[in-house]
């Protein structure tokens, strides 16, 4: 099978791009320069801003089947994504669409096939070097486990540190061990497309020496203090002192250490970092249960993101964190106390002093990365702002819209696999085919299998028993594909270790004898079985294969709905968002009807003034009302929205008030948003007082003339960032800058004064901000406390406000007063009502989840973007547009979708239309077919969450596998069980 | 009573807790042979009937593990879990059973040692109430 596209970096933004691909039917290679998958995030248990995890999330959710449903910190495992770690793209040749790619793959010494993951060859290992992924709080041996919690769990040799001793090749029961191999060299040829995303590394403090890094053991990274906080950490998941091991009571986070430092050449934000800190922050002090005291010395808090500012306030309020705004000057060690002196000069201009037993630095993006050379390549894409640091939900976009391009490059239509089933064999009576595998004899010595077997010939739908030497070998699957054709076994349980390392080739046994893969099971004989004993194991093992075989047996074959997709998609709203959206999809051969309000496609973007971002607009606008698949229904209002994914019909009034039913597969709905109007500030009294907004459309469209103002203040976070907007909207901060730059540029004697709470110019808007300093433009920090007090009196405009630095009011009286009052959603109140989906507290648009889901709404099949979803700039609406794009054509690229295997399906007869379970579905999947007076499953939302079916008062609902009977038998089981 | 050895079922989220538990048997972190583990996809999905039937079946304790608030692949899962399990503790209780033979954890993926440690506390919480009566009764 050809090899579509060639992913190096399996961090989050990597999985997401092959499992992009991979639901659109492609075969993806993704690899990692690592030994193990997920990036950072392999390191970090919980994200902000609720401190969850939810990693999960991101698996597919329409072809469920195509991989193992499991936790995704384990592991990447789907039919269509190949993992391969320890391995890096070294060239990159040939024409787009017909790549060759040569990948070199590490040496690790340890032959995956043989290896049985029993760590003898660690046990014996006499190296001890500082382990990297808990950021050198514990060790490691040479031969060690990168990531504990994968699978694979082979153990990988770090040959920079081995002394080659032959320990461990001593050690080895299976002779996997190999001290002397070589790098091997894989060529895929031809591959589509290249996609770079590598991510950004983590900027080392101890290159420089400020702040003690390297030198004080208490001076911890923020990555660092993550991995002595986390279960799976050094210290089990409490929170100790490195240097000690002793509680701590006082600790401190420094901000922008690497970021935002022109010394460093760092003129940039890294964007994640105040939110980490936060986060951290508050995590510390659940763990010590409040019997902390956190401080933040800050710069700006940048809580640019969906529930951030809240997150931060709420931190502030119930963990009572201290945030202190300055720049530290020095951290040294205590003379008399074990603590540390952090020294700082506070916003009052005072010289402070402050104990603290550990500091954090908040270590932004590495800096001098640079791309390698086939970089260049036709047909080789990177993920925008690579280097960058960016939250999770940014980072998938980012993704989504690589992987877009790599589509875009082709590739054969999404032909889902025609399974043939052995009707025959499963109309039988259920007959289990039990392997048993003694992981080469290894196992007898721990269990009696022949007190397995015995007992098992007794049970009801007794197995027939194939007892292996090595299951997971390519000789073990033979054989059980032997012993399948020889016998009329229809149900087969394999009891091995790792079994889901073996799904593939499961699936293939599956597919050779003709049978459901659900037919298929495996058991875990390692990790699950309990007991000390040889007597207590067996009889743990005993009871599960019991509970497993039974729970099989009772598997019906699932009527696997088959529902056809209409090809063609629904984009509400021709703003960026939209029109990015719907021109991703019709490049993909997807007809789309885009539906605007207005008479003209381009929402805020008409108001562009001359320049890149006009330029880019004017362009998608023409390459949209050109293009033969998109039908452009201008002055139109959509008014009803039925159907489920897939399937879904829209019905829109046109300008005569004529109604059109347009059916459609999948909706995206980008309705925009406006600047929001406040009445603070004596906002609507003068005509010198103006938005942000419509200063920088003045100025664009020369309609104002900068030199018309001689003394300007501007004002952020004009009725926002402070309940009831209580959020960030994202773009003022940088508009407003770039306002006053263009004022000052073109009128120097101009004074300017921004009054500002925390300046967003995250990321390399950074820079903007270095050049307004620079330019001269002052700037004043306010509290909400504190704020700048305006009055209008006799045409004239009065300001004061309290300058900290100078400790006393500052009286101005400017001709232009402009305010930063943010961005407000537009038609969400009507729209959330027509297509069933939720909105925030603010009244945006809510996704499914703001990390791992940002472009779905709680629907399956509706997408939500742009400013419609949460506030958010020009080039991010655009990206949103196509990540909103490349969700809708995993329904739209596929023919027909199937239903997975656990999914909800209703027993009629005995089903009481109560109607309980509809508001129980988490996924809206559930409703009353009015016509025919049943309760209906959609089977392509459904996952399989039983919810329904644990609330049923008639046991109506069945979950496939998790059938009612089969759990209370297990049970039974499990408490009747007779001792060997 | 040193040889009294609790009869234990725990309903386990495939999502969290089962792969805590997986973590734990591949770090060899072993736990109580009483416990026998029963996979679900969620705790969510678990009836009233379940736990009810382990009861009356013989169980001294069942232990319900899911995902941390928040985290429930499903959404909310487990935060259905928790009234259900609440009401059900409840139900205990009113009959003169000791509610806590039902424990509901949160113990997340990676918390491998949480499990551990979680699963030797029940058992030895349920070896100091003793065998559970329940059954004998069958008054539920």
């Amino acid at each position: 099978m050809n090899i579509h596209t060639v992913i190096a970096g399996a961090g989050i933004s990597g999985i997401r791009a092959a499992f992009d691909l991979a639901e659109l039917g492609h075969r993806v290679v993704l690899l990692d320069k690592a030994p193990s998958s997920g990036g950072i995030l392999s390191q970090l248990d919980h994200q902000f801003p609720d401190n969850h995890c939810g990693m999960c999330t991101l698996l597919p959710m329409i072809d469920r089947d195509k991989g193992p449903q499991f936790c995704l910190r384990k592991g990447i495992f789907h039919d269509h994504v190949t993992f391969i770690p320890s391995a890096e793209i070294v060239s990159v040749k040939g024409p787009a669409g017909q790549l060759s790619v040569v990948v070199e793959k590490q040496h690790t010494g340890i032959d995956p096939l043989k290896c049985m993951a029993c760590g003898s060859c660690e046990s014996v290992c006499p190296v001890s070097v500082p382990d990297g992924f808990n950021e050198g709080y514990s060790t490691r041996k040479a031969v060690f486990l990168p990531v504990p919690h994968q699978i694979p769990n082979h153990r990988i040799i770090d040959f920079s540190v081995c002394t080659r001793c032959g320990e461990c090749v001593k050690a080895c029961p299976v002779s996997a061990i190999n001290l002397d191999g070589e790098a091997r060299k894989l060529e895929f040829n031809p591959v589509n497309a290249v996609i770079l995303a590598t991510g950004s590394g983590q900027y080392d403090p101890a290159q420089s020496d400020l702040y003690g890094f390297g030198v004080l053991p208490n001076v911890v990274t923020s990555k660092g203090l993550e991995r002595i906080m986390s279960s799976s950490g050094p210290s089990k998941g409490q929170l100790f002192r490195p240097s000690d091991n002793k509680p701590i009571k006082r600790m401190a986070f420094l901000q922008c250490v690497g970021s935002r430092n022109l010394m460093e050449n760092a003129d940039h934000c890294s964007s994640v970092c105040c939110m980490f800190a936060v986060k951290e922050a508050v995590m510390a002090c659940e763990k010590s249960h409040d019997d902390l005291t956190v401080s933040i010395f800050y710069m700006d808090m940048r809580t640019f993101g969906r529930d951030f500012q809240r997150y931060k306030d709420q931190a502030e309020t119930s963990h009572g964190l201290r945030f202190i705004r300055c720049r530290v000057h020095s951290v040294e060690p205590c003379e008399n106390t074990d603590g540390m002196k952090i020294s700082y000069v506070n916003d009052k201009g005072m010289y402070m002093e402050e104990t603290v037993d550990l500091v954090v630095l908040s270590t932004g993006k590495k800096t001098g990365l640079t791309h390698p050379d086939f970089y260049q390549n036709e047909g080789v894409f990177a993920l925008s702002d690579t280097f960058d640091f960016k939250d999770i939900g940014e980072s998938l976009v980012a993704a989504d819209v690589a992987a877009g391009k790599a589509m875009a490059l082709g590739g054969p239509p999404h032909t889902p696999e025609q399974r043939i089933f052995d009707t025959q064999r499963l109309s039988k009576k259920a007959m289990p085919l039990l392997v048993l595998c003694q992981c080469g004899n290894n196992l007898s010595n721990d269990l009696d299998l022949d007190l397995i077997e015995s007992h098992l010939s007794a049970m009801p739908g007794a197995p027939q028993i194939l007892k292996l030497e090595q299951a997971c070998g390519a000789a073990g699957f033979e054989s059980i594909g032997t012993a399948l054709t020889s016998s009329q076994a229809n149900r087969v349980v394999i009891a091995a270790c790792n079994p889901f390392l073996f799904d593939h080739k499961i699936k293939a046994l599956a597919r050779d004898a003709q049978l459901p893969d659900g037919f298929f099971k495996t058991l875990d004989m390692r990790s699950h079985v309990t007991g000390k004993t040889k007597n207590e194991q067996t009889q743990s093992l005993l009871s599960q294969i019991k509970s497993t075989v039974n729970s099989l047996n009772l598997t019906l074959p699932v009527y696997r709905e088959k529902r056809t997709v209409t090809p063609s998609a629904l984009v509400v709203g021709g703003g960026p968002a939209g029109l990015s959206a719907a021109f991703c999809l019709a490049s993909a051969g997807i007809d789309v009807d885009l539906l605007d309000k207005e008479s003209q496609l381009g929402g805020n973007g008409i108001h562009f003034s001359p320049g890149p971002e006009k330029n880019s607009l004017d362009k998608l606008l023409s390459s949209v009302t050109n293009h033969p698949k998109i039908r452009v229904h201008p002055a139109t209002c959509l008014t009803r929205h039925q159907g489920l994914a897939g399937v879904f019909t829209a019905t829109i009034t046109t300008p005569n008030a004529v109604e059109q039913k347009i059916p459609h597969g999948a909706a995206i709905v980008a309705t925009g948003g406006g600047q929001a109007q406040t009445l603070d500030y004596c906002a609507s009294q003068h005509n010198g007082i103006l938005s942000v907004f419509d200063l920088a459309k003045g100025l664009g469209d020369k309609t104002l003339n900068p030199l018309d103002f001689s003394k300007v203040v501007m004002i952020q976070c004009a009725g926002t960032r402070e309940e009831p907007r209580n959020y960030c909207s994202r773009i003022c901060c940088t508009k407003a800058l770039l306002n006053a730059i263009a004022i000052k540029e073109a009128n120097p004697s101009a004074s300017i004064h921004i009054f500002y709470r925390d300046m967003m110019s995250y990321g390399e808007s950074e820079k903007i901000y270095t050049r307004a300093r620079q330019a001269g433009i002052l700037f004043i920090p306010f509290d909400l406390h504190k704020k700048p007090q305006v009055a209008v009196n006799n045409q004239t405009i009065h300001v004061t406000g309290f300058d900290p630095v100078l400790q006393e009011d500052v009286q101005l009286a400017p001709d232009l007063l402009v305010l930063s009052t943010g961005i407000v959603p537009t038609d969400n109140q009507i729209i959330s009502k027509i297509f069933h989906i939720n909105t925030t507290q603010d009244g945006f648009l809510k996704e499914a989840n703001s990390k791992w889901r940002p472009v779905d709404s709680g629907r399956e099949g509706i997408f939500v973007c742009g400013l419609a979803r949460a506030p958010l700039g020009f080039q991010e609406a655009m990206d949103e547009g196509i990540s909103a794009a490349m969700r809708a054509l995993r329904i739209l690229g596929r023919p027909f979708l199937e239903t997975p295997q656990v999914t909800a399906r209703v027993r009629h007869s005995l089903c009481s239309r109560c109607q309980a379970c509809i508001p129980e579905c988490p996924y809206q999947a559930r409703y009353l077919d009015e016509e025919n007076g049943k309760i209906m499953v959609d089977s392509v939302s459904c996952q399989g969450c039983g919810a329904c079916a644990s609330l049923c008062p008639n046991s109506s609902i069945m979950m496939g596998q998790f059938e009612e009977k089969g759990i209370m038998d297990s049970i039974e089981f499990f408490l009747n069980e007779a001792c060997p | 009573m040193s040889e009294y050895k609790p009869k234990i079922v725990a309903l386990v989220c495939n999502w969290c807790t089962y792969t805590a538990a997986d973590l734990a048997g591949t770090s060899r972190l072993s736990y109580p042979a009483e416990i026998r583990m029963i996979r679900l996809m969620c705790t969510g999905m678990i009836d009233q009937k379940y736990i009810l039937k382990a009861f009356l079946d013989g169980a001294d304790g069942v232990f319900i593990g899911g995902c941390h608030p928040g985290d429930c692949h499903y959404i909310d899962g487990n935060i259905k879990a928790e009234k259900r399990i609440g009401g059900t503790r409840n139900l205990l209780s009113q009959f003169g059973f000791e509610p806590d033979r039902l424990a509901l954890q949160w113990i997340g993926a990676s918390e491998g040692p949480e499990f551990q440690h979680n699963m030797t506390a029940f058992v030895e919480r349920i070896t100091a109430l003793g065998p559970s009566q329940v059954a004998d009764r069958m008054i539920l």
